[in-house]
């Protein structure tokens, strides 16, 4: 099994402590997410007028709230947000960081130095700002607090892979590649980017803790998605309205939260071990 | 050599050094025993990895703080394998100077070369005025050119070889009794490794300081030691007089090294041309440490680690084979 | 020398001049009318005319970018917020010595905790305090620190009752939120101090100058320190804009009323005058605040100090 990479890789991986708990902290939140309605007891949104802010106890693990919803389950579905914020943010932000990436690294010139420019411009804004600016033109939703998120974290993408196309090209088999007559766009696809997975995965694993906290927060602050979404920054912010009278409504997303990003922080950790990627 | 009534200045009396690796100890030095005397060059050679770094390291007891020491160093009667850390700082640049290679890295960056000068003569009690005098004319002595001007200089302004005069100057600033060169002049031009080879010499004749000078090139042996060790593995094999060792080596792998110096110019001569790398031992093996690369090697040499053998008095070797004709 | 600083700070106004491009032409995109916002919509299309007029908002794009920008070259004025038809300059003026105050209490704090924790774990590298501190603080990045202020305000305000939830008037009211601010903050210091210290102390200059006979301390003080702080000053000093937009999060909490509690306010009412001007303000620092940081390395090390001047013939 050993002898093909991906065995060879399986079976560092398993002898990688940070990596397997972080996978198998990871894994729960994907398997949450997924089969929420049978884990969950009750549906997020169902009021139980009889029973409002009652104490964790053994029907409500978590408690209820205002509407006596049940918060064990509200915690449980909102690890589908998660989920949703991780995926879409990322897919955003690599799509838009690896397209200027390659485009800047590949024909380098004006074009590199416009784009770059660009990138400098947004990094000279704290992100929080920008993120706060951006939600402030597109309005309050959960879509719009990710794409405002993904707007202000894509540039560190687009640099780094950007280093490395610079790198990449001037190697033989690239020169080979155009040698033989490929068009760029194909050497850019074929050629250069599968060169740059190992780098990619690791700066996936690097931004998610920022992508999830970050749209959480938007989420805390009411900029995100709005009630009766089960969103654990949302939740946050509603257990603070509460937070003298039942202090189990703040703690447990909250948990969640820090629970899944410890996780993806292992995980990561655990990566940058085992794929070793060099990013600048 | 004449040997009557020379005064012991540093004995090494078996001294074993290994580092932690992954699974045991790395054998660095093994039961070294060397005797320096007052007044001497004596010049420690082997290849990069054989342990002579170690060596000096161990006796200024600048290694990392990890490894295992045993054995014996005794300088001026003092063992410093036991002295205390307060005690060792006072022989550190006092009594023993360390000229380390590659002076780039080791000059602090944001300190002027003057300031890195007499910081080190500040220690004994000279004021600060003073101290930076003084540097400027220690910089003077190791023939710094525009010394003045080069003291206010900060280390990566400087030419590799003005560096490693800042550096001599600071080890030669409190006049210590034995000063180790480490590799002193690897990576300079030979011109600037012959003045900076008379600076060594100066040091000794001068005012009878004896210098220990590692160096993996025998070129720089050939001009400068009285006496010359040559290290393999962590093992002293072959040690004795310049002119005995060089004329009549009596260790294959001295003879190897010295058929590895090109015959036209002996003096620029490197050691790189023996094929094989120095091995690494994690335990400290039976046999022979050389046998592996050894052109005379016996059935012997697996099982049983050879004694010193005496050439004449003050030239041994450690090997098996008896000492045949002239290599 | 001077070049180089020059070149730096034109760079940095062509920064700001490009954000503040950005931002406006932002909240100039925005969906919607803005005189929705300011008057109901049963106001004859007259008075609306009249109040486009007199807030300049008939005008081309350009013009108005011109105008808004002139005024605050000129005169620092941002202009009147749309929605409290207040100048923005007013509201700016109260809150920004709160917040000035919040940021220097945490970013006080946070350099009398994290930098001696970061060196008590690089001179006992792989001790148990060394495990404990490197582990907690690495725990700490995974908290997001809104929740790490509600947790503080169930602990000490609601369960022990030591100090107050909200205000911002006496001393006690401040622990909680600086305190939140420190804890978040603290671990990225701790972090870079302990790697940079470490790093410092595997330099070949330190064997030499233990070589030379400097005493232990000596060496610790003159040749360690000395230079693993230039690089964490220097990224301390950039990472000051940060703690102001981390400010943002911890006024919203507390209830205090700085310059982050007023842009999340006028966020909320899309009152983007306001959000322009706190934006706009902030990036400056951010800008700032970075240039000081290559003017202090310059200054603390003299192998950049060349580089610069180097690089700026």
């Amino acid at each position: 099994m050993s002898d093909t990479p991906a065995g060879l890789f399986l079976s560092r991986s398993l002898k990688n402590v940070n990596f397997m708990i972080g996978f198998i902290i990871l894994l729960s939140i994907v398997l949450t997410a997924v089969f929420a309605p049978s884990i969950a007891p009750f549906n997020y949104d169902e009021p139980h007028k009889a029973d409002r802010f009652t104490a964790p106890n053994s029907t409500y693990w978590f408690g209820t709230d205002d509407f006596g919803r049940d918060q064990f389950s509200r915690v449980v579905y909102g690890a589908r947000i998660t989920l949703q914020v991780a995926i879409v943010g990322t897919l955003i932000q690599v799509l838009l960081g690896v397209t200027v990436g390659l485009l800047c690294g590949f024909y380098g010139g004006a074009i590199d130095r416009i784009l770059m420019y660009l990138t400098d411009v947004t990094w000279c804004v704290p992100g929080t700002v920008l993120a706060l600016a951006v939600v402030t033109v597109l309005g309050k939703s959960l879509m719009n607090s990710i794409i405002a998120i993904s707007l202000v974290n894509w540039a560190g993408y687009a640099r780094v892979v950007r280093a490395k196309t610079m790198s990449l090209k001037n190697m033989p088999f690239i020169e080979t590649a155009v040698a033989f007559g490929e068009r760029r766009p194909i050497i850019m696809l074929r050629y250069i980017l599968p060169n740059m997975v190992p780098a990619l995965i690791v700066l996936i694993s690097m931004n998610l803790p920022g992508t999830i906290l970050s749209t959480a927060t938007l989420s805390f602050l009411g900029l995100g998605s709005q009630p009766p979404s089960p969103d654990w920054g949302l939740a946050i912010s509603q257990g603070m309205t509460y937070v003298t009278r039942c202090v189990w409504l703040g703690v447990f997303p909250g948990l969640a939260l820090v629970y899944t990003v410890v996780g993806v922080n292992l995980l990561g950790e655990g990566l940058r071990d085992l794929l070793d990627p060099n990013i600048g | 050599m004449e040997s009557t009534a020379r005064e012991e200045l540093l004995r090494l009396d078996k001294l074993s050094v290994d580092y932690p690796v992954r699974g045991g100890w790395l054998s660095a030095v093994s039961e070294l025993s060397l005797t320096l005397f007052k007044g001497e060059i004596y010049a420690l050679v082997g290849e990069s990895g054989c342990g002579k770094s170690t060596v000096a390291y161990a006796v200024t007891r600048l290694l990392p703080g990890s490894e295992r020491v045993d054995g014996g160093i005794y300088f001026e009667g003092d063992d410093l394998t036991k002295l205390s850390a307060s005690k060792m700082e006072k022989v550190r640049g006092r009594r023993i100077g360390m000229i380390f290679q590659n002076p780039l890295d080791s000059l602090n960056p944001v300190y002027t070369a003057g300031r890195q000068i007499s910081e080190a003569i500040a220690l004994d009690g000279v004021s600060r005025l003073d101290a930076r005098d003084r540097a400027v004319r220690l910089l003077r002595d190791v023939r710094m050119p525009d010394a003045e001007k080069r003291s206010r200089s900060f280390p990566h302004e400087l030419s590799g070889g003005m560096r490693q005069r800042v550096m001599i100057a600071m080890m030669l600033s409190r006049e210590p009794d034995l000063l180790i060169a480490d590799e002193p002049t690897t990576a300079l031009d030979v011109s600037i490794e012959a003045q900076i080879l008379s600076i060594l010499l100066d040091q000794k004749e001068s005012r009878g300081a004896s210098v220990l000078l590692i160096t993996h090139n025998f070129g720089v042996v050939a001009e400068t030691a009285d006496r010359i060790g040559v290290m393999y593995a962590g093992e002293l094999v072959e040690e004795g007089g310049a002119e005995d060792v060089f004329d009549r080596p009596a260790h294959p792998y001295t003879r190897l090294l010295m058929r590895a110096l090109p015959r036209s110019s002996k003096k620029a001569g490197r050691l790189e041309t023996i094929e094989g790398a120095v091995p690494r031992f994690t335990d400290r093996p039976r046999g022979c440490r050389f046998r592996n690369r050894c052109p005379g090697a016996m059935d012997v040499c697996a099982v049983l680690a050879p004694e010193y053998k005496t050439v004449n008095d003050g030239h041994r070797y450690r090997c098996h084979l008896e000492r045949t004709g002239e290599a | 020398m001077r070049t180089y600083y020059l070149k730096r700070l034109s760079m940095g106004a062509l920064l700001i001049f490009s954000v503040s491009i950005l931002v406006f032409s932002m909240m100039h995109m925005m969906p919607g009318d803005p005189i929705d916002l300011m008057v109901d919509r049963r106001v004859s299309q007259d008075r609306r005319d009249a109040l486009r007029k007199e807030y300049g908002l008939d005008r081309p794009l350009i013009t108005q970018y011109v105008d808004w920008a002139g005024k605050i070259l000129l005169h620092g004025d941002f202009g009147i917020a749309i929605r409290t038809k207040q100048p923005v300059n007013d509201q700016l003026s109260r809150r920004i010595p709160i917040s000035l105050k919040l940021c220097g209490l945490m970013f006080l704090f946070e350099l009398i905790i994290a930098v001696p924790l970061g060196l008590i774990c690089a001179y006992k590298k792989d001790s148990w305090i060394d495990r404990i501190i490197t582990n907690i603080s690495l725990v700490m990045t995974a908290v997001p620190n809104f929740w790490l202020c509600v947790i503080l305000i169930i602990i000490f305000s609601v369960k022990l009752k030591w100090l107050p939830i909200s205000g911002y008037e006496q001393a006690r009211n401040w622990v909680l939120p600086v305190a939140s601010g420190v804890l978040g903050g603290v671990s990225g210091t701790i972090r870079l101090t302990r790697s940079e210290t470490i790093d410092a102390m595997r330099q070949k200059y330190v064997v030499t100058a233990y070589a030379k006979g400097l005493p232990h301390r000596a060496v610790v003080v003159g040749h360690v320190l000395r230079n693993a702080l230039i690089l964490i000053t220097v990224l301390m000093c950039m990472s000051i804009p940060w703690l102001i937009s981390g400010a943002v999060i911890t006024e919203r909490m507390f209830g205090i009323p700085g310059m982050g509690h007023l842009l999340i306010n006028s966020i909320v009412m899309q009152d983007y005058s306001v959000v322009q001007a706190c934006v706009l303000i902030i990036t400056t620092l951010t800008v700032a605040f970075n240039i000081l940081g290559d003017i202090l390395i310059g200054l603390l090390d003299p192998r950049i100090r060349i580089a610069q001047t180097e690089g700026a013939q």
